[in-house]
């Protein structure tokens, strides 16, 4: 599991705006719908989460604001911008063309 | 609201200052925390395994408070250079206050002419106390980083002293003005026996824009 995780690390960016692609969302349903697409195989710390949100708003692919709950903690929303949604299709063209190049690679040969 | 994980958030921030960047995650922390733990709980997890897992997903956010602290330290060194600028100026403008009279002097000394050196000497003056002015208008304002009570008493403390500047600036024009409207009485009209009550006018005045002062303040 550790070296998975350090390989789904670097995607960390991707993986959130893919998320918000679809709709605007909060730290701890992004990490829910992590959590049930990959059938809890895979959950981000929310340390990590946050630095990612950091990170993606300083370069303005996404901006948030505060949900209006009444009651307890506001909730903070991401949502996508125009700037991240160029960044995502790049970054799905570039792990198409990673992961064709690793999988010939490591293609046992069948001569 | 889970009393034990904000027990637990409030102990990973303590130290770190309270900047908006730092509350704001804070809160941000405390309400997705708090919508797992609801999950959990509806899941059927105890309360304490609940809070466990809750507590465990957070890893660790030391990193991330540091590099939120060192983009405050960014700020601190921005007024360094406008404090070196200040001091150029108010440097520059008692230079010439100081070299005003000797122009005079050698005026009246070498060329025998003292409308010529006292006309000089006001030239120089007028040029420091530009410099003053526009030293005293131009210098930032203190901008709130923050939300919090510290930066806001940081702000106050600043316009306080804008005004302060303001009155500064004031009166030194002020002052300049009356000495040179004493010296040009005195020279271009021959009137020194009664011109020195040119100042008791100018300490008047003073005391008047004092007043207006304290009365706008209020």
């Amino acid at each position: 599991m550790s070296i998975t995780s350090d390989l789904l690390r670097g995607h960390t960016d991707t993986i959130i705006l893919a998320h918000l692609k679809m709709k605007d969302s909060y730290g701890y349903e992004i990490n829910k719908a992590i959590q049930e697409k990959t059938e809890n195989r895979y959950e981000l710390k929310e340390a990590t989460l946050y630095s990612a949100f950091r990170r993606l708003e300083e370069a303005t692919m996404i901006t948030s604001y505060w949900g209006d709950e009444t009651t307890g903690a506001r909730r903070r929303y991401y949502s996508i911008t125009d700037l991240g949604r160029m960044v995502l299709r790049k970054n799905k063209v570039d792990w198409e063309e990673t992961k064709g190049i690793i999988d010939q690679l490591l293609k046992e040969e069948s001569l | 609201m889970n009393e034990r994980i904000k027990a637990y958030v409030d102990s990973i921030f303590t130290g770190a200052p309270s900047t908006k960047k730092i509350l704001d995650l804070k809160e941000e922390m405390l309400s997705n925390m708090n919508s797992r733990y609801d999950d959990l709980i509806k899941d059927g997890f105890t309360p304490d395994d609940a809070y466990h897992t809750v507590v465990v997903g957070v890893g660790d956010i030391s990193e991330l408070l540091r590099q939120i602290q060192n983009e405050t330290a960014f700020n601190a060194q921005y007024s360094q250079k406008d404090r070196q600028k200040n001091a150029i100026f108010v440097s520059v403008a008692v230079m010439l206050f100081v070299l005003a009279p000797v122009i005079l002097i050698a005026m009246d000394a070498f060329a025998y002419n003292s409308v010529l050196g006292v006309v000089g000497m006001l030239t120089l003056i007028a040029l420091g106390v530009g410099l003053l002015v526009y030293n005293a208008l131009s210098k930032p304002k203190y901008v709130k980083e923050d939300e919090t009570i510290v930066e806001e008493f940081k702000e106050w403390k600043s316009k306080n002293s804008e005004t302060k500047r303001l009155r500064g600036a004031i009166s030194s024009v002020l002052w300049t003005l009356i000495v040179i409207i004493y010296f040009a009485v005195s020279f271009l009209l021959g009137a020194w026996p009664i011109s020195w009550i040119i100042f008791i006018i100018g300490a008047c005045i003073e005391a008047v824009i004092g007043l207006i002062f304290t009365i706008k303040g209020e």
